[in-house]
């Protein structure tokens, strides 16, 4: 079940793969001059001693269809032809996660980029922990008192200077070209938000095997850029919004955000809507018709879950959160009452109804209980619409 | 002056420290060489008497006022402490007449480091009785390991049953943690920090003593429960020992009991389980199902250890989310890339002179295999990696070799 996740650069000529022994899978990520190639997938006995550079270039050759040596006599990319590189703000939200933020803003402190800044955004946290690992790092710290993911982003909004703002979770780590890969989905003046790539950073526990086997390959959207031109996207992309982006790793400019509205504060964790708030933005920043572009070269490392709880939990959310969404999009009337129904009807319940059945009948490789919790989850959106516009109001009147 | 202080708490020990003193008594070492510390764990009259009575010249007797655990008792013991060596034994260890002399010996070879003795469990009885024949093979295995000259000493090997080091190297770690109050654990821990100091574990397998142990299923459950808690405390202290503690498995599925099948033990279960498996005890016994009980017992155990996580953290809950933070894997602080051509003595040098732990080893340009990173063990010597390249990468260090020339 364990795996292990290591990277390999083509470019240059280290001899093996360490650390892989005493694993059974591996999944490495291959880089050509820093930029993602593809991710191998490998399974050996565990009581080998080394993974040679012999073994990964066959996996190369047979997984992805490239030549090793043919790739890595690629040029590197010369300085002229990179994009123009602009100041970007980097927000990360948090809530008591000192472990994780402090892994998360050490790979924040190396990343390889001439202009950017941190903003730390604590979302009510309970303990001073996470004042005193920002203060250590000198990144920016602002606190956000209202609980809710949305509110923080856009409390970090608030807080950045610069004119492209990028979001990271506090469990995710980023690699140090993550914001080279932003500028360049940004290079054209008409893209309004860049989504990136997200490969797991630990995959140590059953938990975190499933959630990857959950969404085909976890979170990553995979290494082949992508881009949502709202004049030419058929209704239905923008209700499927998940396909464009995850809000672990997304970055939009100031004018999109500021003429939209910024996020919608009932939605995301912390809320009763548990999530929601990156679809919500994907699709209004779609609907606004600014251009989105999926960037693989913009990588970080996302860690799932440990625990069975945590997982169930988080399907659970997916779940509920999605009606949350769908219901959002019903009630503002932007896309076709007609359309929404539809794919509620013929789309999204078979799909789930379908993984349960095929799971009962064990030919699926999630377990039931975990799809069982998806679909509670999706019957629960209905009260839980109501309850996350009736709790942001109070919210509201509070101030 | 003497030249090693025996340092030895007890709490209510009058009926054990009497065997333990006598032992002392018939060291080969000459009685004006070392001094003995007995630290009483609380206003303690009866022991008190007990030590007075025997008349030994030697023996210094410091009373605490109130129960305060064994760390706080030796740290004050070590306080008291004239020799610049000190021993800390067990109220119920009777040392063999060499176990000193063995000791100083070591320290004299290799001057600074701790020194590990070994011991074996006294039997009242040479009948069968599972849990001290359990505990026996489990610590003579454990004494075998240590002995191999290719051991890497890790900080579980730091058990205050028999272990000896210098005085300052204790007070510059700044002794026993105190915040394992009614749990176990606070041995390791300053293993931790000694080891994190650079401070040299050795084995000296002649260092020998004898516990005085009477094995009961109630005992053993408290240790477990205290060592459920004391696990929690070190990962709250050295987050970084996290993956080779039994906790680790919170972060996973939970925790299990591993049989014919496993079994994931939930909040409730563990309420549940050990009721069941208390009332099966004594069928088992009556019976004389001599696996059964085995397996009753070791289940009781792990409920146990887990009960004791679970009250340190404060619930099941607080324990997942605690553990989710913390690392699973083993980090290298320091790992270095080894080419073996330029020879053993290169890599003795290397190793000698920075503390290394983990080791990618090459022949050339070719690939011959890693000496991975252990979570709380010492840095790496040579004798690890020698061994290593003659069992594990053998045939990778051949072949390695083979092609390079």
């Amino acid at each position: 079940m364990k795996t292990f996740i290591g990277s390999y650069e083509l470019a240059d000529s280290a001899p093996a793969l360490w650390g892989a022994e005493g694993y059974e899978r591996l999944l490495v990520l291959v880089k050509v001059h820093g930029r993602p190639l593809g991710v191998l997938r490998l399974t050996q006995n565990p009581a080998r001693v080394v993974v040679e550079r012999a073994d990964l270039n066959r996996a190369l050759l047979s997984q992805l269809g490239y030549l090793p040596s043919g790739v890595a006599a690629t040029a590197p990319p010369s300085p002229e032809e990179s994009p123009p590189l602009p100041p970007i703000s980097v927000v990360v939200c948090t809530r008591d996660r000192p472990r994780s933020l402090r892994v998360c803003l050490a790979s924040l402190a190396q990343l390889d980029y001439p202009d950017y800044e941190v903003v730390v955004v604590d979302n009510v946290s309970r303990t001073a922990e996470t004042a005193e690992i920002v203060a250590r790092t000198g990144f920016r710290y602002v606190r956000e008192e209202r609980p809710g993911l949305d509110w923080a982003r856009n409390c970090g909004l608030r807080a950045a200077r610069h004119d492209i703002i990028a979001y990271l979770d506090d469990d995710a780590r980023a690699d140090p070209l993550w914001l080279r890969g932003l500028a360049h989905g940004f290079a054209a003046r008409h893209v309004m938000g860049v989504t990136g790539l997200i490969l797991p950073a630990e995959l140590e526990t059953r938990a975190q095997h499933l959630f990857e086997i959950y969404g085909k390959d976890g979170m990553s959207k995979g290494f082949r850029a992508r881009r949502w031109t709202p004049s030419r996207l058929p209704p239905l992309s923008l209700i499927q919004v998940h396909k464009v982006g995850v809000g672990a790793n997304m970055a939009f400019r100031r004018q999109i955000l500021e003429a939209i509205g910024a996020f919608d504060t009932a939605l995301d964790v912390g809320t009763p809507s548990c999530g929601a708030g990156d679809l919500d933005i994907l699709h209004r920043v779609l609907l606004a018709g600014g251009e989105i572009r999926y960037e693989p070269q913009a990588l970080v490392w996302h860690r799932h879950r440990r625990d069975m709880s945590g997982l169930r939990r988080q399907l659970y959310n997916n779940g509920r959160s999605y009606g949350v969404f769908l219901l959002k999009r019903w009630r503002d009337g932007h896309v076709s009452r007609w359309q929404i129904a539809r794919f509620v009807v013929r789309t999204w319940i078979p799909w789930l109804l379908a993984r349960l059945v095929l799971a009962g009948l064990g030919k699926h490789r999630l377990p039931p209980g975990l799809i069982w919790a998806e679909l509670s989850g999706a019957t629960h959106s209905w009260w839980a619409y109501i309850a996350t516009y009736r709790h942001d109001r109070r919210l509201r009147q509070r101030e | 002056m003497s030249l090693i202080t025996v340092v030895i708490p007890t709490h209510r020990g009058a009926s054990r420290i009497g065997p333990t003193l006598a032992s002392l008594a018939a060291q080969t070492l000459p009685a004006q060489d070392f001094e003995v510390v007995i630290v009483l764990d609380g206003h303690d009259p009866p022991t008190h008497k007990a030590i007075t009575a025997m008349q030994l010249p030697f023996v210094t007797v410091i009373v605490e006022r109130e129960h305060a655990g064994a760390a706080q008792a030796r740290n004050r013991g070590v306080a008291a402490a004239g020799a610049p060596l000190v021993l800390f034994l067990d109220d119920d260890m009777t040392a063999t007449p060499d176990l000193l002399a063995a000791h100083l010996r070591m320290h004299q070879r290799y001057p600074g480091g701790v020194v590990i003795g070994c011991f074996s469990q006294s039997r009242s009885s040479h009948r069968v009785a599972l849990l001290a024949d359990g505990a026996d093979i489990w610590w003579a295995d454990h004494f075998a390991e240590l002995a191999r000259p290719e051991h890497r000493f890790t900080f579980r090997d730091f058990c205050t049953g028999n272990v000896s080091l210098p005085r300052a190297r204790f007070l510059d770690c700044g002794g026993f943690s105190t915040q394992f109050k009614g749990a176990a654990g606070e041995d390791y821990e300053l293993g931790i920090r000694l080891l994190r100091r650079g401070v040299p574990f050795r084995f000296a397998i002649d260092a020998v003593s004898v516990h005085r142990y009477a094995a009961s299923l109630p005992r053993l459950l408290d240790r477990a429960r205290a060592e459920g808690r004391g696990h929690v405390i070190m990962a709250r202290l050295h987050p970084e020992v996290f993956p080779v503690l039994p906790l680790r498995d919170a972060a996973d599925d939970g925790p299990v009991l591993k049989g014919d099948r496993v079994l994931r033990l939930t909040p409730r279960r563990l309420k549940l389980l050990p009721l069941l498996l208390h009332g099966l005890l004594p069928l088992a016994r009556a019976l004389k199902l001599r696996r059964l009980l085995q397996k009753l017992q070791g289940s009781l155990r792990v409920c146990a250890y887990w009960e004791g996580a679970c009250q340190e953290a404060g619930s099941w809950a607080d324990l997942q989310a605690f553990v989710q933070d913390l690392p699973l894997v083993a980090a290298a602080h320091r790992e270095i890339e080894f080419d073996l051509a330029s020879g053993m003595a290169v890599l003795a040098q290397t190793l000698g002179a920075t503390a290394v732990d983990a080791v990618r080893l090459r022949f050339g340009r070719h690939a011959v295999g890693r000496i991975a990173p252990l979570a709380g063990a010492e840095p790496l010597r040579v004798e690890h990696v020698r061994h290593a390249l003659a069992q594990r990468l053998a045939l990778r260090f051949l072949m390695a070799r083979e092609a390079d020339t």
